[in-house]
């Protein structure tokens, strides 16, 4: 693999739902520490695409590489143990678990690179609520869990599913600047969101989805004035 | 030691304890032996059903397969008794790894395919047509082998075994694993949990603490039928015992075996079929308003329980 080979490769993707097609041939490329933003209406094939890229259920069409193998017919761990992760649009911890255990399921694997629950509690200001159960966490407390979930999986690829929804302006600017932080240390992101605000302080690479299609790939700021993507927004 | 792993070793060393010298005490043997039997099936219940949080209606499937295995291995390998306990775990390792597809079913499905699984071989047993294996609707006996008291130190090693599985399992980075499948299996494998291999684990040795236990009863009491080893009883108090006590905790179990099947040998024996109905109704009960049993009383109030 040359070293400005994309680590992320998906090509074609297709998965329908009964009749409905949810991706039909949907492409695209992220680099290590590249952070890439998908927006699109709801309902456009967003986190089906996380949830074809992290084995959540068998693809109908395409391929996806990454770190130059393809993993498309791996199941979900062993994907995450390859590297890969991503958030939940609606958090799903162990509810019975405490916050500690959460994550401490998540970093037992990948021995090459072991993370530290602890540290990463404490990075994402959860350290105070270690032993607490993650069902008594409030709503952007369990985003912030699963985030570290994610982190303790210590992944090459971060898919991230709308975080930004329900979080508070502070909120927001923190969860911005620690996925910059992420991608300065070599990290590849892809942004799921719906907020273009939050998208234009994390990247200014931009693909926009409409109905399972892939209706832009660009600059943020060239996505705004294109007719199609205000059509998508405006007319969906 | 830290706390937790005090408790754990503590609770076997109580139990070999009070069952060498339990004994001495009392005579009817073969209540105490069934209390061991009991205890025993609820460690390995609540290791498939504390944990991963499947819970298998004829888990007594693998008590009947151990029972004929064990006492196959008498019959026609004339192996030692001790031996052929562990055939009897064997069986039901077996039965066990046939029975893994049934993990595609989620929920009361895998429940009740798990029943009717047992039910099935319930009626291959029976069958006069293998009677000359199975000795079919006749039943098995087993004269040359009969020894209580070698019995009752197999049942009691076969008990110490499974609390020792049980104990590891809960203080292990496997029983955080196992409890991650329990609360979300998706969210488990998104941490890298590999839910198929570890649930077919903790099922088989599920299975194999049954199987030991059935061939040991059937070594015990030397004849048997059947519906002996095959009763739904059997299973009913296993998963009763368990709900009463608290899953997915290694005290939970204990205390379940040793109340209720107290209470039922107190005031019960002379009206079993009574007890089945008071205990059935009593599983659902529990699973609507007390879901984690007895200890999860003891945890609201602040105590650590093992
Ligand atoms: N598991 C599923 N079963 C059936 N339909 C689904 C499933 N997941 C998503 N869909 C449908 O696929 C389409 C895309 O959904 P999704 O990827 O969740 O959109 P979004 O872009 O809002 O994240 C929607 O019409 C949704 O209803
Ligand atoms: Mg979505």
């Amino acid at each position: 693999m040359s070293p400005d080979a994309p680590i992320l490769k998906v090509e074609g993707l297709k998965k329908h739902f009964g009749g409905l097609k949810a991706l039909d041939g949907v492409s695209f490329d992220i680099h290590a520490g590249e952070i890439l933003g998908l927006a699109g209406p709801n309902g456009s094939g967003k986190t089906t695409t996380i949830n074809a890229i992290t084995g959540v259920f068998p693809i109908d069409g395409g391929e996806i590489h990454f770190g130059g193998n393809a993993i498309h017919r791996l199941p979900t761990f062993r994907r995450v143990r390859h590297g890969i992760n991503r958030t939940f649009q609606v958090p799903r911890p162990f509810p019975a678990l405490t916050v500690l255990e959460n994550v401490m399921v998540a970093g037992t694997y990948r021995s090459e690179r072991k993370s530290d629950p602890h540290r990463i509690l404490e990075d994402l200001g959860l350290a105070e609520h270690a032993d607490r159960p993650a069902k008594s966490l409030n709503s952007s407390q369990q985003k912030m869990l699963g985030l570290a979930s994610a982190l303790a999986t210590s992944p090459q690829l971060l898919l991230v599913d709308e975080i930004g929804a329900g979080l508070n302006p502070e909120e927001l600017s923190g969860m911005a600047a620690r996925l910059r932080s992420y991608a300065a240390q070599g990290m590849a992101i892809l942004v799921v969101e719906h907020l273009m605000d939050f998208l234009d302080r994390v990247t200014d690479r931009l693909i926009v989805m409409d109905a399972g299609n892939t209706l832009f790939t660009g600059k943020l700021q060239q996505a705004t004035q294109d007719p199609r993507v205000i059509e998508a927004f405006l007319g969906g | 030691m830290p706390k937790g792993w005090r408790s754990t070793t503590l609770i076997p060393v109580i139990t070999l304890l009070a069952f060498a010298v339990l004994p001495h005490l009392y005579n009817n043997q073969f209540l105490l032996f069934n209390m061991m039997m009991y205890m025993a099936l609820a460690q390995g219940l609540n290791i498939i059903y504390g944990y991963t949080g499947y819970l298998p209606f004829g888990y007594v499937g693998f008590f009947g397969a151990g029972a004929y295995g064990g006492a196959l291995a008498i019959t026609f390998l004339h192996w030692s008794p001790y031996l052929a306990v562990l055939a009897g775990g064997g069986a039901a390792v077996l039965l066990g790894m046939i029975l893994i597809p049934l993990f595609r079913l989620s929920g009361a499905y895998f429940s009740i395919a798990s029943l009717a699984a047992a039910e099935a071989l319930y009626y291959v047993v029976a069958n006069p047509g293998l009677e000359p294996l199975t000795q079919g609707p006749y039943g098995i006996s087993l004269p040359q082998v009969y020894d209580p008291n070698g019995a009752y130190w197999t049942m009691l090693a076969i008990l110490l075994f499974s609390l020792i599985i049980s104990g590891v399992i809960r203080r292990s980075r496997f029983g955080l694993a196992l409890s991650a499948i329990r609360e979300s299996p998706l969210s488990a494998s998104m941490s890298g949990v590999n839910v198929v291999k570890l649930r077919s684990i903790s099922w088989l040795l599920s299975a194999l603490i049954a199987g030991l236990a059935g061939a040991a009863f059937g070594w015990y009491i030397s004849v048997f039928y059947p519906e002996t080893v095959f009763g739904l009883g059997i299973g009913v108090f296993t998963i009763v015992f368990v709900l009463f006590g608290g899953i997915g905790t290694v005290l939970g179990p204990m205390i379940g075996t040793l109340i209720l099947y107290g209470v039922y040998n107190y005031i019960g024996i002379s009206t079993p079929e009574y007890f089945q109905l008071a205990y059935g109704l009593l599983i659902m009960i529990l699973v609507l308003f007390l879901p984690n049993g007895l200890v999860s009383l003891a945890r609201k109030r602040g105590l650590n329980v093992a």
